[in-house]
Protein backbone atom coordinates (compact mmCIF):
# COMPACT_ATOMS: atom_id res chain seq x y z
CA UNK A 1 0.00 0.00 0.00
CA UNK A 2 1.39 3.47 -1.33
CA UNK A 3 2.09 6.25 1.19
CA UNK A 4 -0.65 8.12 -0.75
CA UNK A 5 -3.08 5.69 0.06
CA UNK A 6 -5.01 3.99 2.69
CA UNK A 7 -7.39 1.00 1.93
CA UNK A 8 -9.94 -0.86 4.96
CA UNK A 9 -12.09 -3.84 3.80
CA UNK A 10 -15.78 -3.73 4.39
CA UNK A 11 -16.95 -5.25 8.38
CA UNK A 12 -19.66 -7.96 8.25
CA UNK A 13 -22.64 -7.06 10.41
CA UNK A 14 -24.49 -10.03 10.91
CA UNK A 15 -28.07 -10.01 9.38
CA UNK A 16 -31.56 -12.02 9.33
CA UNK A 17 -32.46 -12.03 5.72
CA UNK A 18 -29.40 -14.50 4.46
CA UNK A 19 -25.44 -13.31 5.26
CA UNK A 20 -23.84 -10.88 6.69
CA UNK A 21 -24.58 -6.97 5.34
CA UNK A 22 -20.77 -5.81 4.79
CA UNK A 23 -20.63 -1.99 5.46
CA UNK A 24 -17.72 0.89 4.79
CA UNK A 25 -16.68 0.76 7.97
CA UNK A 26 -13.14 1.47 9.34
CA UNK A 27 -12.09 2.11 12.61
CA UNK A 28 -10.68 5.56 13.50
CA UNK A 29 -9.14 7.12 16.26
CA UNK A 30 -10.53 10.79 17.72
CA UNK A 31 -8.40 13.04 19.81
CA UNK A 32 -8.94 17.18 20.64
CA UNK A 33 -6.13 18.95 22.41
CA UNK A 34 -3.70 16.26 23.44
CA UNK A 35 -6.29 13.56 24.71
CA UNK A 36 -7.28 10.95 22.60
CA UNK A 37 -9.77 8.29 22.67
CA UNK A 38 -8.48 5.00 24.10
CA UNK A 39 -10.18 2.79 21.97
CA UNK A 40 -10.74 3.35 17.93
CA UNK A 41 -14.32 4.40 17.16
CA UNK A 42 -15.43 1.83 14.02
CA UNK A 43 -17.31 4.39 11.69
CA UNK A 44 -19.25 4.00 8.68
CA UNK A 45 -18.01 5.90 5.55
CA UNK A 46 -21.61 7.60 4.23
CA UNK A 47 -21.22 9.52 1.41
CA UNK A 48 -24.67 10.24 2.02
CA UNK A 49 -23.80 12.10 5.20
CA UNK A 50 -23.46 15.66 4.69
CA UNK A 51 -21.64 16.37 7.90
CA UNK A 52 -19.65 13.47 10.53
CA UNK A 53 -21.76 12.69 12.96
CA UNK A 54 -20.88 11.06 16.39
CA UNK A 55 -22.11 9.48 19.40
CA UNK A 56 -21.61 12.47 22.11
CA UNK A 57 -19.75 9.87 24.64
CA UNK A 58 -16.94 9.76 22.12
CA UNK A 59 -16.65 13.82 22.83
CA UNK A 60 -17.13 13.23 26.67
CA UNK A 61 -14.12 11.17 26.62
CA UNK A 62 -11.71 13.78 25.30
CA UNK A 63 -12.87 16.08 28.30
CA UNK A 64 -14.93 18.31 25.65
CA UNK A 65 -17.84 20.07 26.73
CA UNK A 66 -20.29 18.44 24.53
CA UNK A 67 -22.97 21.42 24.47
CA UNK A 68 -20.63 24.14 24.40
CA UNK A 69 -20.38 23.54 20.63
CA UNK A 70 -22.70 25.32 17.93
CA UNK A 71 -26.05 23.53 17.87
CA UNK A 72 -26.92 22.58 14.58
CA UNK A 73 -30.07 19.94 13.42
CA UNK A 74 -29.09 16.54 10.99
CA UNK A 75 -31.48 14.46 9.74
CA UNK A 76 -31.16 11.29 10.27
CA UNK A 77 -33.56 7.64 10.83
CA UNK A 78 -36.34 8.74 12.76
CA UNK A 79 -36.34 12.57 11.99
CA UNK A 80 -33.69 15.62 12.78
CA UNK A 81 -31.51 15.13 15.81
CA UNK A 82 -29.79 17.90 17.40
CA UNK A 83 -26.21 17.96 17.45
CA UNK A 84 -23.00 20.15 18.59
CA UNK A 85 -20.05 20.91 16.56
CA UNK A 86 -16.74 20.85 17.27
CA UNK A 87 -13.34 20.69 15.87
CA UNK A 88 -10.73 17.21 16.76
CA UNK A 89 -8.54 15.30 14.82
CA UNK A 90 -9.09 11.96 13.76
CA UNK A 91 -6.64 9.24 12.72
CA UNK A 92 -6.95 7.33 10.15
CA UNK A 93 -4.40 4.78 9.19
CA UNK A 94 -0.98 6.30 10.00
CA UNK A 95 -2.43 9.71 8.87
CA UNK A 96 -3.88 12.29 11.71
CA UNK A 97 -6.45 14.99 9.87
CA UNK A 98 -8.53 18.04 11.68
CA UNK A 99 -11.88 18.07 11.03
CA UNK A 100 -14.87 19.42 12.29
CA UNK A 101 -17.37 16.81 14.03
CA UNK A 102 -20.99 16.96 15.11
CA UNK A 103 -21.68 14.93 18.35
CA UNK A 104 -25.63 13.82 19.45
CA UNK A 105 -26.71 11.90 22.07
CA UNK A 106 -29.40 10.96 19.60
CA UNK A 107 -27.30 8.44 17.67
CA UNK A 108 -25.55 5.67 17.99
CA UNK A 109 -23.80 4.89 14.88
CA UNK A 110 -20.64 6.93 14.05
CA UNK A 111 -20.73 8.74 10.50
CA UNK A 112 -18.07 10.02 8.42
CA UNK A 113 -19.66 12.21 6.14
CA UNK A 114 -18.45 14.25 2.68
CA UNK A 115 -17.70 17.53 5.03
CA UNK A 116 -15.10 16.69 7.41
CA UNK A 117 -14.42 13.38 5.95
CA UNK A 118 -14.65 12.56 2.29
CA UNK A 119 -12.82 16.22 1.75
CA UNK A 120 -9.86 15.68 3.26
CA UNK A 121 -9.25 13.09 0.60
CA UNK A 122 -8.17 13.71 -3.35
CA UNK A 123 -10.56 9.98 -3.66
CA UNK A 124 -12.94 8.19 -1.88
CA UNK A 125 -13.04 4.94 -3.81
CA UNK A 126 -16.11 2.05 -2.69
CA UNK A 127 -15.48 -1.26 -4.72
CA UNK A 128 -18.65 -3.66 -3.00
CA UNK A 129 -16.73 -6.30 -5.41
CA UNK A 130 -14.02 -6.56 -3.43
CA UNK A 131 -15.47 -5.45 -0.24
CA UNK A 132 -12.75 -2.60 -0.25
CA UNK A 133 -12.98 1.39 0.41
CA UNK A 134 -9.47 2.77 -1.08
CA UNK A 135 -8.63 6.84 0.69
CA UNK A 136 -6.19 8.31 -1.86
CA UNK A 137 -4.52 11.49 -0.43
CA UNK B 1 -11.67 -27.93 4.78
CA UNK B 2 -11.85 -24.65 5.51
CA UNK B 3 -13.05 -23.83 9.33
CA UNK B 4 -16.23 -21.45 9.37
CA UNK B 5 -15.67 -18.65 11.28
CA UNK B 6 -18.88 -17.01 13.19
CA UNK B 7 -19.61 -13.64 12.88
CA UNK B 8 -18.15 -11.80 16.29
CA UNK B 9 -20.96 -9.37 16.80
CA UNK B 10 -23.37 -12.82 16.74
CA UNK B 11 -25.02 -12.51 20.00
CA UNK B 12 -23.92 -8.72 20.89
CA UNK B 13 -27.37 -7.31 19.01
CA UNK B 14 -28.11 -4.07 20.09
CA UNK B 15 -25.52 -3.69 22.70
CA UNK B 16 -22.33 -1.68 22.45
CA UNK B 17 -18.97 -3.55 22.08
CA UNK B 18 -15.27 -3.20 21.82
CA UNK B 19 -13.90 -5.64 19.54
CA UNK B 20 -10.10 -7.11 19.77
CA UNK B 21 -7.18 -5.39 17.40
CA UNK B 22 -8.53 -7.67 14.75
CA UNK B 23 -11.58 -6.96 15.25
CA UNK B 24 -12.26 -11.04 15.07
CA UNK B 25 -13.45 -11.23 18.70
CA UNK B 26 -15.56 -8.82 21.25
CA UNK B 27 -13.84 -8.18 24.41
CA UNK B 28 -15.72 -6.17 26.16
CA UNK B 29 -19.90 -5.24 25.98
CA UNK B 30 -22.46 -3.09 27.69
CA UNK B 31 -25.79 -1.31 27.58
CA UNK B 32 -24.45 2.18 26.94
CA UNK B 33 -21.25 3.68 25.34
CA UNK B 34 -20.39 5.01 28.78
CA UNK B 35 -20.49 1.56 30.62
CA UNK B 36 -18.09 0.54 27.81
CA UNK B 37 -16.04 2.88 28.13
CA UNK B 38 -15.40 2.87 31.85
CA UNK B 39 -14.52 -1.25 31.37
CA UNK B 40 -12.30 -0.33 28.72
CA UNK B 41 -10.36 2.22 30.57
CA UNK B 42 -10.12 -0.38 33.36
CA UNK B 43 -9.25 -2.41 30.83
CA UNK B 44 -6.20 -0.22 29.63
CA UNK B 45 -5.65 -1.54 26.62
CA UNK B 46 -5.59 0.99 24.30
CA UNK B 47 -6.21 -1.55 20.90
CA UNK B 48 -9.62 -2.08 20.92
CA UNK B 49 -12.61 -0.88 18.64
CA UNK B 50 -15.82 0.07 19.26
CA UNK B 51 -19.12 0.27 17.92
CA UNK B 52 -22.53 -0.37 18.23
CA UNK B 53 -24.43 -3.18 17.14
CA UNK B 54 -27.69 -2.24 15.22
CA UNK B 55 -30.06 -5.06 14.94
CA UNK B 56 -30.55 -7.77 12.74
CA UNK B 57 -33.59 -6.96 11.30
CA UNK B 58 -32.97 -3.63 9.73
CA UNK B 59 -30.67 -2.61 7.18
CA UNK B 60 -29.12 0.69 7.50
CA UNK B 61 -29.71 3.70 5.55
CA UNK B 62 -28.88 6.55 7.95
CA UNK B 63 -29.58 9.77 5.74
CA UNK B 64 -33.41 8.99 5.82
CA UNK B 65 -36.01 11.25 6.40
CA UNK B 66 -39.45 9.75 7.66
CA UNK B 67 -42.47 11.80 6.24
CA UNK B 68 -44.47 14.14 8.72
Amino acid sequence: MSSRRIEFTYYPIPHVGGGPVWSPIIPIRISCKNRETPYFVKALIDSGADVNLFPAEHAEALGISVKSGLLVKTGGVGGIVRAYRHNISIQVGNKIFKTTTDFTYEFRIALLGRKGFFDLFKKVSFSEKKRMIVLDL
Amino acid sequence: MKKKVENPLLNYENKWVALDEKQEKVVLFADTLAKLQKKIVKQKSRSLAVMWVSPFDVYLAPYVLKKN
